[in-house]
């Protein structure tokens, strides 16, 4: 910020041209434009946006009430629910700072949020009230039922007095599931979220008639901003506590311009549910977490899904990128994570020098951004902050190569590359090639050792129930589709190892992999 | 400026780098024959920006441009930007002696012109001068001088109650959120056209220069309204959005050539409320009307006139009486009061008038060069626009009079105390008032009231000759009355008494 704008401010002077951006403008906006409109749907309840604006206020004075102070931190273990979708407003319009923690975590992940985080308070799900054990007795405990009606009655309705004094403080806390060691809590600020929700609003062609369907995990990068956006449109909400194939496809059947985002594993299960069928009036999504393969975007754009591949961090407030692609490309095109979205800022492809790697779609590369929606740094971790933000740019950790349109596209997270016979092979690009087969449900690659190649791909594979292959029908199915070389040597059927947001934990296969070997390379 | 990976000044430069890659073989811009995609169109962009560097351009450094919509004007709101220079967008329809006032006050080191508008001798004419000068700078990034996202991007002239015009400070970041906001609100995207019907001067034609690019969009550039090529251009190139102001749809609704079109336009049109006829004109023609509000001190759009459920299915006049109200604040402008001298909220009674004060992000950084109106016009912390408004109890604002002495004329502002004083400049007029008087095609229009020095004797007509020697042929009264003016005791002419004899019958005193 201008140093001029600061003292001014300091000094009183009030400038009719400054103020600053935060999402919290949004709900008050539309608690009055869109008043008469319904915010959000969570079962049989529902609230228009003018009441949904006075339960936010009257959380953030029940909070104010109850003892918060500025910058004070608020966690939520919450389902998708109305509660939670609340919180992304009363807690920051109170001055305090969310931290919406994964569901899927153990009681011990939990406990360490909580106390890392510093919360002073942690609201809960009364079915997840287990994973609570561990936390501190001194954290006050408030379930999303009675007591937390009773909570809200404490505040009141009127406009609350904002202490925000600088856009740049810190809205939330966003603690990543870590592949190695604890997990870290991202920091998103006030500005990051207001313009990365008023892209989101954008790109994903949200307005007052849009319904967004809660499909995503309000925790995840709280909703990919659209916890903001939605609310900035005058959208209409609706809260799923949980993923139900069938209970969707009824609901993107029934009244409503539906929207809602997922990862490829939810579209997975949406496909090849039994209610599975072409939607009369088309649903808009979009799809991050892993490029969605050539199949599934073809399976979707028949089902009649507007399908937009999005791509982004934690450390990123969710969606930078966003794969613009003429309507009549490929599927291979619109695997490609693209280009950054209107606000988010620059995204380059670098060696490790951090020189930019050629634009031939070949040379891999680290993907690094910069820009308003890169996160302000890790919470109480200035180390794991600068090693992120080494040479002024956040480092994705994540494996690209640079098309000459300027799109990038991941090959895979730094570790997951094969090096064959000196050959780069990327585990993605194998993997796609293995679900491209009808019976695939999803797979993992991973490098295993060769005595003669030095590395060579495995593929881990779960078929759709019912269906059967074998794993010479998987290689000659993939060596139709690749290069010989880039085919697995092993196929190995069954189940695989994920981790509580659903990942594919590749680690655990390499580790089995590579058992008794001092390297991860070979 | 803080220096690190999650810190960026927001300017809408960005906008164009970014087209020129993502979307980089849709159109940018067509005008006339001549067409560029987004990577030649970034390209220009830039060798403009090296070349103005070239020529001497500091940072802050004004450039001007007395031009008609075209793309060198387009391109400017991009280019000078990113030169690290301010442009100075002149209104085309002003007389020499207005231009000349600007460039001075404005301190305009580069001067570009449309060859058309006469010979500017120092400037550079657009064609092929400007086309030899783009020549001079070349294709490469352009380092970026901009320390901080609210220094100046450009300089609006308007015609303030004083007489002469001040100039409206945008910076990088207004521009830039009002150009996102309407992205979102206008629904703008890469297979949107939109027709350049509202000249490119016009607030930088409401900040849409800059939110076009944003979008990936394709501009149609025209050089003036010309109704019949109007309708050929909304057909044969496939235009989904326009702006304009009520005059201009008037003009399009009654032209002969005016048919339904065969897919729907969005038009956003200001300036003065569209009528219950206007509207049910377009919605025959297959044209959506989106009523904005706002000034040249907020970046043109600051309210919209957001549908409600149910108000579709009005019948006319009650749809029309809620499509006329200036509406809310959008998504990124700010907040609207309609407030008392005590800048104390009227009730939402939809009934007691007030004025209308704005804050928020796309509220102007003040007037270049005077302090003094800067500090009035913020007053309290708040901009005072002027207009006179009643809040309705859904919190939208409507228009009902203005404080200050402007006509909004087809649009256009026009300060009646700088007719008064032109019409006062003629040897044989003693004293004159001008008032806005109500006009079918132009809204409004200026009316002159003059008294005549004993014995001279004058016709409407030289009074309107004269007035036209010295500023714009738009701001010339359409009629003139002579006799006395109505005074208070102590001799003050009370236009007040004039108005509410022009303007008896109605409901509001603006149109």
């Amino acid at each position: 910020m201008a140093v001029t704008e600061k003292l001014t401010r300091k000094t009183g002077q009030q400038l009719p041209y400054r103020e600053e951006l935060t999402p919290v403008s949004f709900l008050e906006r539309s608690g009055q434009v869109h008043a008469k409109r319904v915010a959000v749907v969570d079962g049989e309840r529902s609230w228009t946006y003018a009441d949904w604006r006075a339960r936010a206020r009257r959380l953030a004075h029940a909070l104010r009430a109850a003892g918060l102070q500025k910058d004070d931190r608020i966690a939520f273990l919450a389902v998708n629910s109305e509660p939670l979708l609340l919180a992304h407003f009363g807690v920051p319009q109170a001055g305090g700072v969310i931290v919406a923690i994964n569901t899927r975590l153990s009681a011990e992940e939990v406990a360490y949020i909580v106390e890392h985080s510093g919360s002073r308070m942690v609201f809960f799900s009364p079915e997840l009230e287990p994973a609570l054990t561990h936390v501190g007795k001194e954290v006050r405990r408030i379930n999303l039922g009675t007591e937390f009606e009773a909570f809200l009655e404490t505040g009141s309705e009127e406009p609350v007095e904002s202490w925000l004094e600088d856009e740049y403080e810190t809205i939330a806390i966003d603690y990543t599931s870590g592949t190695t060691g604890r997990p870290k809590g991202v920091m998103y600020h006030h500005r990051g979220a207001y313009l990365n929700a008023l892209a989101m609003a954008i790109d994903h062609r949200l307005d007052a008639d849009s319904t967004y369907l809660w499909t995503l995990p309000m925790f995840h990068c709280n909703g990919w901003c659209f916890t903001w956006a939605t609310i900035a449109v005058g959208a209409r909400n609706h809260c799923i506590p949980k993923v139900d194939p069938a209970q969707v496809w009824s609901l993107l059947r029934g009244e409503g311009n539906w929207h809602f985002c997922g990862a490829p594993t939810v579209l997975i299960m949406l496909v090849n549910d039994p209610g599975a069928a072409r939607l009369e009036r088309p649903a808009r999504l979009f799809t991050a977490g892993a490029p969605p393969s050539p199949t599934i975007i073809a399976t979707m754009q028949d089902l009649n899904f507007q399908l937009e591949h999005v791509y982004g961090l934690t450390e990123t407030y969710g969606p930078f990128t966003i794969n613009v692609s003429p309507p009549d490309a490929d599927a291979q095109a619109r695997a490609r994570q693209g280009y950054p979205n209107l606000v988010a800022g620059e995204v380059r492809v670098v060696d490790e020098q951090m020189q930019d790697v050629p634009a031939d779609a070949e040379t891999m590369g680290e993907v690094v951004m910069r820009g308003n929606v890169v996160m302000k740094g890790y919470f109480e971790n200035p180390q794991a902050t600068d090693t992120a933000f080494a040479g002024g740019w956040f480092h994705s950790g994540d494996v690209g190569v640079l098309h000459a349109d300027g799109q990038i596209e991941l090959r895979d997270r730094k570790k997951d590359i094969i090096i064959s016979g000196g050959e780069n092979i990327s585990t993605i690009e194998v993997e796609q090639a293995v679900a491209a087969h009808p019976a695939v449900m999803e797979c993992a690659v991973i490098a295993i050792p060769d005595e003669k190649w030095g590395e060579v791909p495995k593929a881990f594979v779960t078929l759709k129930p019912g269906q059967t292959a074998t794993e010479a029908e998987i290689i000659e199915h993939v060596r139709a589709k690749l290069a010989r070389f880039k085919a697995p040597k092993a196929v190995e059927f069954g189940e695989l190892p994920k981790t509580s947001t659903g990942k594919i934990q590749k680690f655990v296969l390499r580790d089995r992999e590579w058992a008794g070997r001092e390297k991860r390379i070979n | 400026m803080i220096a690190s990976a999650f810190r960026q000044e927001l300017t809408p430069v960005s906008f164009l780098e970014r087209a020129g890659t993502v979307y980089a073989d849709r159109l940018a811009v067509i005008d006339g024959e001549r067409r560029f995609r987004y990577r030649e169109w970034r390209a220009r962009a830039r060798r403009f920006a090296h070349a103005l560097r070239a020529a001497g351009l500091k940072k802050d450094d004004r450039v001007a441009f007395f031009a008609l919509n075209s793309e060198p004007l387009l391109l400017a709101h991009l280019a000078v930007p990113q030169a690290g220079g301010v442009l100075v967008a002149i209104n085309t329809r002003l007389s020499e002696p207005e231009v000349k006032y600007i460039l001075e006050h404005s301190g305009a080191r580069f001067v570009f012109y449309s060859p058309e508008l006469g010979p500017r001798p120092g400037g550079i004419a657009l064609g092929e001068e400007f086309e030899a000068f783009l020549q001079s700078g070349c294709e490469d990034p352009v380092e970026s001088w901009l320390d901080d996202e609210y220094d100046m991007i450009a300089i609006d002239y308007t015609s303030g109650t004083t007489g002469r015009p001040k100039g409206v400070v945008y910076h990088h970041r207004g521009a830039y959120l009002n150009a996102v906001a309407l992205v979102l609100e206008n629904r703008l995207r890469a297979d949107s056209v939109c027709l350049w019907t509202l000249p490119m001067f016009h607030c930088n034609g409401w900040c849409h220069t800059w939110a076009l690019p944003a979008a990936g969009a394709c501009s149609v550039s025209i050089p003036r309204v010309d109704p019949p090529e109007v309708w050929r251009l909304l057909e044969e190139q496939g235009v989904t959005h326009f702006n304009a102001a009520p005059t201009v749809l008037i003009m399009l609704a009654n032209d002969p050539a005016a048919h339904r079109l065969q897919r729907r336009v969005r038009v956003c049109t200001g300036g003065a409320p569209p009528s219950p006829t206007l509207i049910a004109q377009m919605e025959e023609l297959n044209i959506e009307i989106q009523h904005l509000y706002g000034l040249t001190e907020s970046y043109g759009p600051f309210t919209l006139n957001v549908m409600q459920p149910g108000v579709a299915q009005l019948p006319l006049e009650e749809r029309a009486r809620f499509m006329a109200r200036q509406g809310v604040a959008h998504v990124a402008a700010g907040r609207q009061r309609v407030v008392d001298e005590e800048m104390r909220d009227v009730p939402a009674d939809a009934q007691t008038l007030g004025e209308i004060v704005l804050q928020g992000n796309v509220v102007m950084k003040g007037y270049y060069r005077d302090p003094d109106a800067t500090a009035t016009a913020f007053g309290g912390g708040w901009f005072h626009t002027g207009d006179v408004a009643a809040m309705h109890p859904d919190g939208y604002i409507d228009i009902r009079d203005r404080k200050k002495d402007i006509i909004i004329s087809g649009g256009e502002n026009i300060s009646t105390i700088e007719v008064e004083q032109a019409v006062m400049s003629h040897p044989d007029v003693l004293e004159a008032a001008v008032i806005a008087v109500p006009d079918q095609k132009w809204g409004e229009v200026p009316k002159a009231f003059v008294t005549l020095k004993p014995g001279r004797s004058l016709t409407e007509r030289d009074v309107i000759e004269h007035v036209r020697t010295r500023i714009a042929h738009y701001k010339a009264p359409r009629t003139v009355e002579f006799g006395e003016l109505p005074k208070t005791s102590t001799g003050k002419i009370q236009k007040y008494v004039l108005r509410d004899q022009a303007w008896a019958g109605r409901d509001r005193r603006v149109n």
